[in-house]
Protein backbone atom coordinates (compact mmCIF):
# COMPACT_ATOMS: atom_id res chain seq x y z
CA UNK A 1 0.00 0.00 0.00
CA UNK A 2 1.35 3.35 -1.02
CA UNK A 3 1.59 6.87 1.19
CA UNK A 4 -1.83 7.77 -0.73
CA UNK A 5 -3.62 5.09 0.13
CA UNK A 6 -2.57 5.23 3.52
CA UNK A 7 -3.26 8.71 4.28
CA UNK A 8 -6.96 8.13 2.67
CA UNK A 9 -6.85 4.57 5.19
CA UNK A 10 -6.13 7.06 7.88
CA UNK A 11 -8.43 10.00 6.85
CA UNK A 12 -11.17 7.49 7.37
CA UNK A 13 -10.68 5.68 10.40
CA UNK A 14 -10.25 9.22 12.03
CA UNK A 15 -13.28 10.34 10.49
CA UNK A 16 -15.16 7.09 11.74
CA UNK A 17 -13.51 7.73 15.32
CA UNK A 18 -14.90 11.48 15.06
CA UNK A 19 -18.33 10.91 14.14
CA UNK A 20 -19.01 7.49 16.38
CA UNK A 21 -17.45 9.89 19.60
CA UNK A 22 -19.47 12.27 18.75
CA UNK A 23 -22.93 10.44 18.52
CA UNK A 24 -22.16 8.68 21.49
CA UNK A 25 -21.38 12.07 23.12
CA UNK A 26 -24.56 13.28 21.94
CA UNK A 27 -26.57 10.10 23.11
CA UNK A 28 -24.84 10.17 26.52
CA UNK A 29 -25.19 14.10 27.14
CA UNK A 30 -29.32 13.86 26.00
CA UNK A 31 -30.24 10.43 27.88
CA UNK A 32 -33.14 11.29 30.14
CA UNK A 33 -32.49 11.08 33.84
CA UNK A 34 -33.23 8.20 35.34
CA UNK A 35 -36.84 8.17 36.52
CA UNK A 36 -37.21 7.60 40.43
CA UNK A 37 -39.84 8.66 43.46
CA UNK A 38 -40.17 11.76 44.67
CA UNK A 39 -39.14 11.50 48.91
CA UNK A 40 -40.18 13.25 52.43
CA UNK A 41 -38.62 13.70 55.27
CA UNK A 42 -39.09 15.87 58.98
CA UNK A 43 -36.29 17.46 59.81
CA UNK A 44 -36.11 19.22 63.27
CA UNK A 45 -35.04 23.03 63.86
CA UNK A 46 -31.82 22.10 63.37
CA UNK A 47 -32.53 20.06 60.08
CA UNK A 48 -31.59 16.73 61.43
CA UNK A 49 -33.44 13.82 60.97
CA UNK A 50 -35.23 13.88 64.63
CA UNK A 51 -37.99 12.52 65.61
CA UNK A 52 -39.60 13.50 68.65
CA UNK A 53 -39.16 16.79 69.40
CA UNK A 54 -39.60 18.58 72.74
CA UNK A 55 -41.77 21.91 72.58
CA UNK A 56 -42.25 23.91 75.74
CA UNK A 57 -46.21 25.31 77.06
CA UNK A 58 -47.76 28.24 74.94
CA UNK A 59 -44.26 28.42 73.01
CA UNK A 60 -43.89 28.20 69.27
CA UNK A 61 -42.06 26.03 68.19
CA UNK A 62 -41.08 25.08 64.56
CA UNK A 63 -40.04 21.83 62.22
CA UNK A 64 -39.03 21.26 58.59
CA UNK A 65 -40.64 18.87 55.98
CA UNK A 66 -38.55 18.36 53.03
CA UNK A 67 -39.59 17.15 50.01
CA UNK A 68 -36.99 15.88 47.36
CA UNK A 69 -37.59 15.52 43.60
CA UNK A 70 -35.67 12.40 41.92
CA UNK A 71 -38.82 12.12 39.27
CA UNK A 72 -37.08 12.95 36.53
CA UNK A 73 -38.84 15.72 35.48
CA UNK A 74 -40.13 19.25 37.54
CA UNK A 75 -42.83 18.28 39.86
CA UNK A 76 -45.29 20.23 41.65
CA UNK A 77 -45.76 18.94 45.13
CA UNK A 78 -48.21 19.47 48.05
CA UNK A 79 -47.54 18.76 51.78
CA UNK A 80 -51.06 18.28 53.29
CA UNK A 81 -50.37 18.41 56.89
CA UNK A 82 -52.78 16.71 59.82
CA UNK A 83 -52.33 16.40 63.63
CA UNK A 84 -53.58 14.48 66.30
CA UNK A 85 -53.05 13.78 69.97
CA UNK A 86 -51.37 10.46 71.04
CA UNK A 87 -52.62 8.66 73.71
CA UNK A 88 -51.07 5.24 75.07
CA UNK A 89 -48.88 3.88 72.63
CA UNK A 90 -50.34 3.93 69.56
CA UNK A 91 -50.20 7.13 67.04
CA UNK A 92 -54.14 8.37 66.20
CA UNK A 93 -55.24 6.95 63.00
CA UNK A 94 -55.20 9.73 60.56
CA UNK A 95 -59.20 9.66 60.08
CA UNK A 96 -59.46 10.88 63.33
CA UNK A 97 -56.76 13.72 63.10
CA UNK A 98 -57.61 17.32 62.16
CA UNK A 99 -56.05 19.28 59.02
CA UNK A 100 -53.36 21.53 59.55
CA UNK A 101 -52.60 23.11 56.63
CA UNK A 102 -50.50 22.59 53.45
CA UNK A 103 -48.14 23.52 51.40
CA UNK A 104 -47.11 23.47 48.00
CA UNK A 105 -44.14 23.74 45.98
CA UNK A 106 -42.85 23.55 42.42
CA UNK A 107 -39.32 21.71 41.96
CA UNK A 108 -37.20 21.10 39.53
CA UNK A 109 -36.32 17.61 38.90
CA UNK A 110 -33.46 16.61 41.31
CA UNK A 111 -34.29 19.99 43.34
CA UNK A 112 -35.23 20.23 46.52
CA UNK A 113 -37.84 21.89 49.08
CA UNK A 114 -37.87 22.59 52.82
CA UNK A 115 -41.50 23.42 54.12
CA UNK A 116 -41.07 25.35 57.85
CA UNK A 117 -43.99 24.10 59.92
CA UNK A 118 -44.58 26.94 62.90
CA UNK A 119 -46.78 26.00 65.58
CA UNK A 120 -47.71 26.50 69.29
CA UNK A 121 -49.09 24.08 71.65
CA UNK A 122 -51.08 24.63 74.86
CA UNK A 123 -50.88 21.90 78.11
CA UNK A 124 -51.53 22.34 81.56
CA UNK A 125 -50.17 18.24 81.85
CA UNK A 126 -47.18 17.10 82.49
CA UNK A 127 -46.22 15.61 78.86
CA UNK A 128 -48.92 15.78 76.44
CA UNK A 129 -47.76 14.26 73.14
CA UNK A 130 -48.94 15.15 69.42
CA UNK A 131 -48.89 13.52 66.05
CA UNK A 132 -48.49 15.45 62.33
CA UNK A 133 -48.72 13.59 59.82
CA UNK A 134 -46.98 15.05 56.71
CA UNK A 135 -48.60 13.21 53.15
CA UNK A 136 -47.37 14.11 50.02
CA UNK A 137 -49.60 14.70 47.04
CA UNK A 138 -48.07 15.29 43.04
CA UNK A 139 -50.38 17.52 40.59
CA UNK A 140 -51.45 15.16 38.03
CA UNK A 141 -51.52 16.64 34.90
CA UNK A 142 -54.40 14.81 32.90
CA UNK A 143 -56.67 14.81 35.61
CA UNK A 144 -55.84 18.31 37.12
CA UNK A 145 -55.56 17.50 40.61
CA UNK A 146 -52.96 16.55 43.01
CA UNK A 147 -52.72 12.85 43.56
CA UNK A 148 -51.12 10.33 46.46
CA UNK A 149 -47.98 9.33 45.80
CA UNK A 150 -46.87 6.08 46.20
CA UNK A 151 -43.06 4.59 46.46
CA UNK A 152 -41.59 1.40 44.94
CA UNK A 153 -43.78 -0.48 47.50
CA UNK A 154 -46.99 0.96 46.34
CA UNK A 155 -47.18 2.70 49.83
CA UNK A 156 -48.99 6.08 49.95
CA UNK A 157 -45.76 8.21 50.61
CA UNK A 158 -46.08 9.96 54.32
CA UNK A 159 -44.18 11.20 56.97
CA UNK A 160 -44.64 11.95 60.81
CA UNK A 161 -43.03 13.70 62.89
CA UNK A 162 -43.93 13.72 67.33
CA UNK A 163 -44.01 16.68 69.50
CA UNK A 164 -43.46 16.17 73.38
CA UNK A 165 -45.33 19.41 75.21
CA UNK A 166 -44.36 19.58 78.17
CA UNK A 167 -46.04 22.50 80.83
CA UNK B 1 -113.89 56.10 40.38
CA UNK B 2 -111.30 55.41 42.78
CA UNK B 3 -110.37 57.46 45.82
CA UNK B 4 -106.98 58.77 47.07
CA UNK B 5 -106.74 56.54 49.68
CA UNK B 6 -106.91 53.67 46.66
CA UNK B 7 -104.57 55.75 44.64
CA UNK B 8 -102.01 55.63 47.15
CA UNK B 9 -102.34 52.40 48.04
CA UNK B 10 -101.72 51.37 44.32
CA UNK B 11 -98.84 53.33 44.38
CA UNK B 12 -97.61 51.85 47.24
CA UNK B 13 -97.86 48.32 46.41
CA UNK B 14 -95.69 49.30 43.06
CA UNK B 15 -93.18 50.85 45.26
CA UNK B 16 -93.08 47.35 47.17
CA UNK B 17 -92.84 45.11 44.19
CA UNK B 18 -90.06 47.33 43.05
CA UNK B 19 -88.04 47.65 46.42
CA UNK B 20 -88.78 43.69 46.61
CA UNK B 21 -87.16 43.53 42.78
CA UNK B 22 -84.34 45.91 43.54
CA UNK B 23 -83.39 44.48 46.93
CA UNK B 24 -82.21 40.96 46.13
CA UNK B 25 -79.65 43.12 43.38
CA UNK B 26 -78.52 45.52 45.94
CA UNK B 27 -78.03 42.29 48.67
CA UNK B 28 -76.13 40.47 45.69
CA UNK B 29 -73.68 43.78 44.57
CA UNK B 30 -72.93 43.83 48.40
CA UNK B 31 -72.51 40.65 49.48
CA UNK B 32 -69.11 38.57 48.98
CA UNK B 33 -71.73 35.60 47.76
CA UNK B 34 -72.39 35.37 43.55
CA UNK B 35 -75.81 34.77 42.43
CA UNK B 36 -75.07 35.35 38.66
CA UNK B 37 -74.56 31.10 38.87
CA UNK B 38 -77.19 28.90 39.06
CA UNK B 39 -76.44 27.75 42.40
CA UNK B 40 -74.54 30.12 44.88
CA UNK B 41 -71.33 30.63 44.76
CA UNK B 42 -68.80 31.87 47.41
CA UNK B 43 -66.85 34.61 45.50
CA UNK B 44 -63.95 33.76 47.67
CA UNK B 45 -63.80 30.25 46.65
CA UNK B 46 -64.48 31.50 43.53
CA UNK B 47 -61.25 33.41 43.04
CA UNK B 48 -59.24 30.32 44.55
CA UNK B 49 -60.60 27.65 42.32
CA UNK B 50 -60.54 30.06 39.05
CA UNK B 51 -56.34 30.48 40.94
CA UNK B 52 -55.95 27.22 41.12
CA UNK B 53 -56.76 26.00 37.51
CA UNK B 54 -54.41 28.73 36.39
CA UNK B 55 -51.55 27.27 38.35
CA UNK B 56 -52.10 23.98 36.92
CA UNK B 57 -52.28 25.34 33.67
CA UNK B 58 -49.15 26.84 33.88
CA UNK B 59 -47.26 24.27 35.26
CA UNK B 60 -48.42 22.11 32.55
CA UNK B 61 -46.97 24.87 30.43
CA UNK B 62 -43.76 24.67 32.31
CA UNK B 63 -42.98 21.19 32.24
CA UNK B 64 -43.84 21.37 28.26
CA UNK B 65 -40.83 23.91 28.10
CA UNK B 66 -38.89 21.61 30.63
CA UNK B 67 -39.36 18.19 28.16
CA UNK B 68 -38.66 20.20 25.21
CA UNK B 69 -35.30 21.03 26.84
CA UNK B 70 -35.84 25.00 27.91
CA UNK B 71 -34.12 26.33 30.50
CA UNK B 72 -37.41 26.88 33.08
CA UNK B 73 -35.91 28.79 36.86
CA UNK B 74 -37.12 32.00 36.06
CA UNK B 75 -40.51 30.49 35.27
CA UNK B 76 -40.48 28.36 37.74
CA UNK B 77 -39.88 30.98 40.74
CA UNK B 78 -42.56 32.94 38.87
CA UNK B 79 -45.03 30.06 39.58
CA UNK B 80 -44.12 29.32 42.68
CA UNK B 81 -44.79 33.14 43.71
CA UNK B 82 -48.41 32.49 42.48
CA UNK B 83 -48.32 28.95 44.72
CA UNK B 84 -47.30 30.69 47.26
CA UNK B 85 -49.74 33.51 47.43
CA UNK B 86 -52.25 30.58 46.50
CA UNK B 87 -51.34 28.86 49.78
CA UNK B 88 -52.06 31.79 51.74
CA UNK B 89 -54.94 32.26 50.52
CA UNK B 90 -56.13 29.10 51.21
CA UNK B 91 -54.98 29.86 54.93
CA UNK B 92 -56.73 33.03 55.34
CA UNK B 93 -59.79 31.72 53.87
CA UNK B 94 -61.31 30.72 56.70
CA UNK B 95 -60.36 34.15 58.49
CA UNK B 96 -60.74 37.36 55.97
CA UNK B 97 -62.94 35.94 53.01
CA UNK B 98 -61.83 39.32 51.08
CA UNK B 99 -58.18 39.27 51.51
CA UNK B 100 -57.97 35.55 50.35
CA UNK B 101 -59.76 36.45 47.30
CA UNK B 102 -57.86 39.01 46.44
CA UNK B 103 -54.40 36.91 47.13
CA UNK B 104 -56.09 34.48 45.08
CA UNK B 105 -56.86 36.81 42.49
CA UNK B 106 -53.05 37.83 42.43
CA UNK B 107 -51.64 34.43 42.62
CA UNK B 108 -54.12 33.78 39.22
CA UNK B 109 -52.38 36.69 37.36
CA UNK B 110 -48.91 35.85 38.33
CA UNK B 111 -50.02 31.81 36.78
CA UNK B 112 -51.95 33.94 33.54
CA UNK B 113 -48.62 35.24 32.68
CA UNK B 114 -46.04 32.61 33.49
CA UNK B 115 -48.53 30.30 31.50
CA UNK B 116 -48.15 33.09 28.29
CA UNK B 117 -44.22 33.38 28.57
CA UNK B 118 -43.90 29.28 28.81
CA UNK B 119 -46.06 29.60 25.49
CA UNK B 120 -43.15 31.95 23.90
CA UNK B 121 -40.45 29.96 25.61
CA UNK B 122 -41.74 26.49 24.47
CA UNK B 123 -41.83 27.82 20.46
CA UNK B 124 -38.46 29.09 20.92
CA UNK B 125 -36.93 26.41 22.35
CA UNK B 126 -38.87 24.04 19.69
CA UNK B 127 -38.04 26.54 17.03
CA UNK B 128 -33.93 26.35 18.55
CA UNK B 129 -34.01 22.74 18.94
CA UNK B 130 -35.13 22.05 15.26
CA UNK B 131 -32.27 24.67 14.54
CA UNK B 132 -29.62 22.10 16.14
CA UNK B 133 -31.57 18.92 14.32
CA UNK B 134 -30.49 20.80 11.25
CA UNK B 135 -27.16 21.36 11.84
CA UNK B 136 -26.39 17.31 12.77
CA UNK B 137 -28.02 16.19 9.87
CA UNK B 138 -26.08 18.81 7.79
CA UNK B 139 -22.91 17.32 9.73
CA UNK B 140 -23.57 13.55 9.35
CA UNK B 141 -24.85 14.15 6.10
CA UNK B 142 -21.53 15.63 5.30
CA UNK B 143 -19.92 13.39 7.36
CA UNK B 144 -21.54 9.89 5.09
CA UNK B 145 -20.47 12.30 1.83
CA UNK B 146 -16.89 12.32 3.27
CA UNK B 147 -16.48 8.92 4.29
CA UNK B 148 -18.13 7.61 1.00
CA UNK B 149 -15.86 9.76 -1.42
CA UNK B 150 -13.00 8.61 0.80
CA UNK B 151 -13.77 5.23 0.50
CA UNK B 152 -14.12 5.49 -3.31
CA UNK B 153 -10.55 6.72 -3.87
CA UNK B 154 -9.77 4.12 -1.19
CA UNK B 155 -11.07 0.99 -3.27
CA UNK B 156 -9.68 3.03 -6.81
CA UNK B 157 -6.08 3.01 -5.20
CA UNK B 158 -5.89 -0.43 -4.29
CA UNK B 159 -7.35 -1.10 -7.14
CA UNK B 160 -4.56 1.18 -9.52
CA UNK B 161 -2.58 -0.98 -7.36
CA UNK B 162 -3.49 -4.44 -7.86
CA UNK B 163 -3.60 -3.78 -11.68
CA UNK B 164 -0.16 -2.83 -11.26
CA UNK B 165 0.63 -5.76 -9.36
CA UNK B 166 -0.80 -7.53 -12.15
CA UNK B 167 0.89 -5.82 -14.78
CA UNK B 168 4.05 -5.94 -13.89
CA UNK B 169 3.48 -9.79 -12.86
CA UNK B 170 2.40 -10.56 -16.89
CA UNK B 171 5.47 -8.05 -17.68
CA UNK B 172 8.14 -10.06 -15.40
CA UNK B 173 6.31 -13.61 -17.15
CA UNK B 174 6.60 -12.09 -20.50
CA UNK B 175 10.14 -11.00 -19.56
CA UNK B 176 10.90 -14.33 -18.36
CA UNK B 177 9.16 -16.13 -21.35
CA UNK B 178 11.03 -13.81 -23.91
CA UNK B 179 14.46 -14.84 -21.72
CA UNK B 180 13.39 -18.58 -22.51
CA UNK B 181 12.60 -18.04 -26.09
CA UNK B 182 16.02 -16.70 -26.42
CA UNK B 183 17.48 -19.41 -25.06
Amino acid sequence: MGRSEERVVMAVVLTAVVITGGMLAYAFLTLPPEEGFPAISVLNHEGLAVSPIQANNATQFHFYVLVENYLGHTGYFSVDIWMGQISGDTNPPLNSCAHWGNFSRIIANRGEHMFRVNDTLYTNQTVERYVYYCILYMYDTSTGDFKNVFNSLGEMTMVWMQVNVTA
Amino acid sequence: MPTIEVYVMRRSSVFLVISLLIYPLILCSLSPIDYSGSCFVNKANQALTDAETAVGKAYEAVLNVDNAGGNITSLSEQLNGAVELLDEARRVYGVDQTFAEELANQAKVIADRVYEDALVLLAETRSGSSFWWILILLGVGSAIIFIGISLYYLWRSMAEEEDKEVLEMEISTAKEDSRIGKE
